[in-house]
């Protein structure tokens, strides 16, 4: 059964069609890739899935139920959690800070017994700290909790961010570009980090990605994109050799017959981006 | 053999070890560090708490009405550093906060705690509205709304006579067991006490945690499943009942109300002693608008810094309503392009330290207090 769908998601900006009769499916426990061309509207599907645009036709379906109607906090509560292609972090806060903040549908107390100085609150408070600890210990920042956010490399910030969402208990996570800004070997690290965290929790996970490696190996099912469309669908080997795939990525001329090892050129192409 | 030894590792190995050691074990002052911190803290203690005791009535009145300009400082922190708003109509909340406690007591004859309760209430309400507004539009547009509020005000709302008491302005007679200067300058310490407290609670609870995801990026503070619009409000109207209470206190200190006090000038001088203060910083903020309530009283006590001023050929004739003014925005200048931080940023290693941290004269905070903060 699938947690998450979208059925037949169309979005419109002006006379650019954005996302076109869009259909995603993430099963329970499955890593699911979407891959395509810069463009292609990977990251609207997410921003139509996680409530930040209304789709002009189709519906949300999480859980199996339409939240289509619902806004992004609301998704949220319901175990939707996602990350940002360029970090969705408070940058003038630490890592610990941010860890906290994101347990804010956690806290279990109301804001104005927070502003009073509760007894409750701060009891609260202490739990909530020892949990980001906890996840710290897990995504492996735990050395740089107390630093700010603002100086840290790009690549610490992405696995920061991936605790960050963690921090908010979701069921379903969006992962917009995780190994963007990674080496190949903390993209291998972080493929085994996504693969320990379904195993631990049980989550389902939906990323865009554009290191293919890392989809081949985690990935149960891809989807790709271009120009908003579906382009193909299939297990990651079938999606990455489809020929539609190949030139969406390559251009017309790799349909050309007369270009030899054309699949050598673009697994290594590929392979490095 | 300490030449096959290879240098790197014994040069590394001490600083590992000085750094593991300084984790395991927090720096804690010495007993003479103790002592220099107590004298520090008990000499502000009897500035703030024991000083005015032996100063004259209207002096005392100057002190209560910085110790008030401090809540409005904090009022104005809530809208400039949390939530990101500028508002040039703050003059508005305060004095409409004024003249509902006058109202409440002079004309309902209601007790004084009556008042202020009112007014806290009367100040979150109109800050509602105007959060309502925020929500549609932001940055310069949102300061010319609240420009536009505050003329408003002045010239429609603090006309009503029967709320203002017309030309010669509304009573507001000090509390009963409050009625003398000084009792009700230590009043004006408690409420300034509670507002600290209530400051210092919501930022380290969920809410001010939010506001601060939320004043950055909006979209993050929304998948931490906050509700960005909700809360927006309810920082508008925390600002506005501190606004209130502000306007509340400073009618009884002056035993009157007046339409005239509630200009544009007061709401400059509200923004300038908040940006001055240093943004998100309680202490910087307090003191910022201490500073500059007592502007007028401090020029006129140590005479020779008027003469001073008056001995520059040209120089403005600096008087206690335009002092603020003048001073003001050369302080702003000096804030925004030297030290974005205000005074909360010079007195953070002074801060560190009186906590019983070391002297960090490097401590300069987030790095994160920019011009742009500011969003106009």
């Amino acid at each position: 059964m699938s947690v998450l769908e979208t059925r037949g998601i169309s979005v419109r900006f002006g006379g650019v069609y954005a996302n076109t009769d869009v259909n995603i499916e993430v099963g329970e426990w499955e890593i699911v890739g979407i891959i395509g061309p810069n463009g292609a509207g990977k990251t609207t599907a997410f921003n139509v899935i996680t409530g930040f645009y209304r789709p002009d036709r189709g519906r949300v379906i999480f859980k199996g139920r339409d939240v289509t109607d619902l806004s992004v906090h609301e998704r949220v509560a319901l175990g939707l959690g996602r990350t940002f292609q360029n970090v969705g972090l408070v940058k003038g806060s630490t890592v610990r800070e941010n860890l906290v903040s994101a347990q804010y549908l956690d806290a279990d107390y109301s804001i104005l017994a927070g502003m009073a100085g509760a007894p409750r609150s701060f009891t609260v408070e202490r739990e909530l700290n020892r949990k980001a600890e906890a996840i710290a210990d897990l995504m492996g920042v735990a050395d740089i909790l107390d630093e700010y956010v603002v100086g840290l490399p790009y690549g610490v910030l992405k696995r920061v961010e991936i605790a960050t969402v963690l921090a908010t208990d979701p069921e379903v996570l969006l992962l917009d570009e995780p190994s963007s800004g990674m080496g190949p070997e903390e993209a291998h690290e972080l493929g085994d980090s996504l693969l320990r965290l379904r195993e631990e929790f049980g989550l389902s996970i939906a990323m865009i990605e554009h290191h293919v490696p890392l989809v081949v190996r985690v990935c149960d099912y891809v989807y790709c994109l271009n120009f908003g469309q579906l382009l193909a669908e299939g297990l990651p080997e079938e999606v990455r050799n489809h020929p539609q795939v190949v030139t969406a990525y390559l251009g017309e001329d790799a349909d050309d017959p007369a270009l030899s090892g054309v699949e050598h050129q673009i697994e290594s192409l590929l392979d490095t981006e | 053999m300490a030449i096959t030894t290879p240098p790197t590792p014994t040069a590394a190995t001490p600083t590992a070890e000085t750094k593991a050691s300084r984790a395991a074990r927090p720096f804690r002052p010495s007993l003479p560090g103790w002592v220099a911190r107590g004298i520090v803290w008990i000499a502000l203690g009897w500035l703030v708490l024991v000083f005015p005791l032996g100063r004259e009535a209207f002096e005392v009145q100057q002190y209560s009405e910085a110790v008030i300009f401090g809540i409005i400082g904090l009022s104005l922190n809530v809208l400039l550093g949390y939530v990101g708003q500028i508002s040039l109509g703050h003059q508005a909340f305060v004095g409409i906060g004024a003249f509902t406690a006058a109202y409440v007591v002079s004309v309902q004859t209601q007790s004084f705690w009556l008042g202020v309760a009112a007014a806290v209430a009367i100040g979150g309400l109109q800050a509602l509205v105007l959060g309502g507004v925020s929500l549609r539009i932001t940055g310069l547009y949102f300061a010319l709304v609240t420009l536009s509020y505050g003329l408003v005000a002045e010239k429609n709302i603090f006309q009503i006579e029967e709320l203002t008491g017309g030309g010669q302005g509304q009573p507001a007679p000090k509390p009963e067991g409050f009625a003398t200067d000084w009792r009700y300058y230590y009043l004006c310490l408690a409420f300034l006490a509670i507002v600290l407290w209530i400051d210092w609670r919501m930022m380290r609870t969920k809410a001010g945690r939010a506001l601060l995801a939320l004043r950055e990026n909006p979209k993050v503070a929304a998948t931490f499943g906050v509700n960005v619009k909700v809360l927006t409000l309810f920082a508008f109207v925390v600002s506005g009942a501190f606004a209130g209470l502000g306007g509340a206190l400073l009618a009884f200190n002056d035993t009157f109300v007046s339409p005239e006090t509630w200009s544009f000038n007061l709401a400059l001088v509200f923004v300038i002693m908040t940006v001055v203060g240093g943004l998100r910083s309680r202490a910087g903020v307090v003191i910022g608008s201490a500073f500059f309530a007592l502007l007028g009283y401090l020029l006129e006590k140590f005479s020779f810094l008027q003469d001073g001023i008056n001995a520059i050929p040209g120089a403005p004739d600096l008087s206690s309503e335009i002092a603020p003014l003048v001073i003001g925005p050369v302080l702003l200048l000096l804030t925004l392009t030297l030290f974005p931080g205000g005074i909360g940023q010079q007195i953070r290693p002074i801060q560190g330290w009186l906590r019983g941290r070391r002297f960090d004269r490097h401590d300069r905070g987030p790095k994160e207090v920019r011009i742009s903060d500011v969003r106009a």
